[in-house]
């Protein structure tokens, strides 16, 4: 995997850190050239190139050879820089995958509007987001989000849920709304739709953002959502009473 | 015509004191920057605010522009500005002022029409010369 990073910043340099393993190569360009020299002697060999030049310019992506490129991460502090890093990546180099980091939050919806921006990514928005979620409260943890559409969310099964084992077919999810795991103590198992449900149990969930709340209010009063349905199994019902 | 030019550059400022003799221009920049270099003969409005921001722009009636000029010399921003203009809020004619020569291929396929400050000068001096 070939990875070019535009922007030698705190967080252009945490990700050269973080994909730093046998299966990504990286490039960094930074404009900036006594940050160029520090980054130099400072990321030992975790660099397939370093280079000291403008990501917004043909020339560099040339350079680094942008054409053979897997992604391309535009981390520089200034949006306009950043989108206009994605499109060259995008438009004249061909690379498949192009990843703005928006510092602006309103930039995000802009940059989808405008074409050449395959991924955003807004620190802002989602440490505010964190912010507003109760973190930890009713046991459900935000872990991260996949796009701007879809989260990934960790909840426990608490005693709110009164119809311990039911099967994951008779729950009635949300819709949108995909058990990627169960994890039960240590194990780790495998959301089959005949799997019971225990108190305690711990769920991944794929969760489309827009429902996200629906959600996170049903496992926490579902039989709000049960006395909805008009195909509740009979058991179901039997078991709340 | 309505014309709306998005920065008091050198540029921005003497434009719009040229144009607002017969036209209906409107000056926009960034809150900190402000209209510093803006002639006393210019005969327009300037409001300031987010140049970049798709809100800001519509709230100036950017649906009964028939052109606009964006030219804050900042040329990332100038092409995003350009962009969000033609693209998101369908100006029917949006023209932006590039300096780098070299980049020119780029933006081509934007929705809107370069004006190269090197070029100009270029040929300006080329014609002079009789070249």
């Amino acid at each position: 995997m070939y990875t070019i990073i535009v922007g030698g910043g705190k967080v252009g340099l945490s990700l050269v850190n973080q994909l730093n393993n046998k299966d990504h190569e990286i490039t960094l360009i930074e404009k900036n050239r006594l940050l160029c020299k520090h980054i130099s002697e400072n990321t030992g060999d975790s660099l397939k190139l370093l280079i000291n030049g403008d990501g917004t310019s043909p020339g560099a992506m040339t350079d680094c050879e942008a054409e053979q490129a897997d992604v391309v991460v535009a981390t520089t502090g200034s949006d306009p820089e950043n989108l206009s890093v994605c499109q060259l990546a995008y438009y004249h180099f061909n690379v498949p995958k192009t990843i703005a980091l928006v510092n602006n939050p309103q930039n995000e919806k802009i940059f989808k509007q405008l074409g050449g921006v395959v991924h955003t990514l807004s620190v802002t928005k989602i440490i505010s987001d964190l912010i507003q979620e109760d973190i930890t409260v009713n046991g459900i943890i935000e872990l991260i989000p996949i796009n701007s559409q879809v989260d990934i969310m960790e909840l426990v099964v608490n005693k709110n849920f009164t119809s311990d084992g039911l099967m994951i077919k008779e729950l009635g999810l949300p819709e949108n709304t995909i058990i990627l795991s169960i994890i039960r103590g240590n194990k780790i198992i495998k959301p089959t739709i005949k799997e019971p449900i225990s108190i305690h149990d711990r769920l991944v969930l794929a969760v489309k953002r827009e429902h996200k709340a629906t959600v996170k209010d049903f496992f926490l009063n579902p039989q709000k959502y049960w006395e909805k349905f008009t195909n509740t199994p009979s058991s179901l019902l039997r078991k709340q009473d | 015509m309505n014309i709306l030019v998005v920065g008091c550059s050198p540029i921005g400022s003497l434009l719009s004191r040229e144009l607002s003799e017969e036209h209906n221009v409107t000056l926009i920049d960034n809150e900190s920057t402000g209209f510093k270099e803006l002639s006393e003969e210019f005969n327009g409005k300037t409001v300031s605010g987010d140049i970049l921001s798709p809100e800001f722009l519509r709230s100036l009636e950017s649906d009964k522009l028939d052109l606009a000029v964006v030219a804050t010399m900042h040329e990332k921003t100038d092409v995003m500005c350009g962009q969000i203009l033609a693209k998101i809020l369908n100006v029917s004619r949006v023209m932006i002022c590039v300096m780098d020569w070299q980049k020119m291929d780029l933006y081509k396929n934007f929705n809107f029409e370069i004006l190269s400050l090197s070029h100009m000068a270029v040929n300006k001096i080329k014609l002079d010369t009789g070249s």
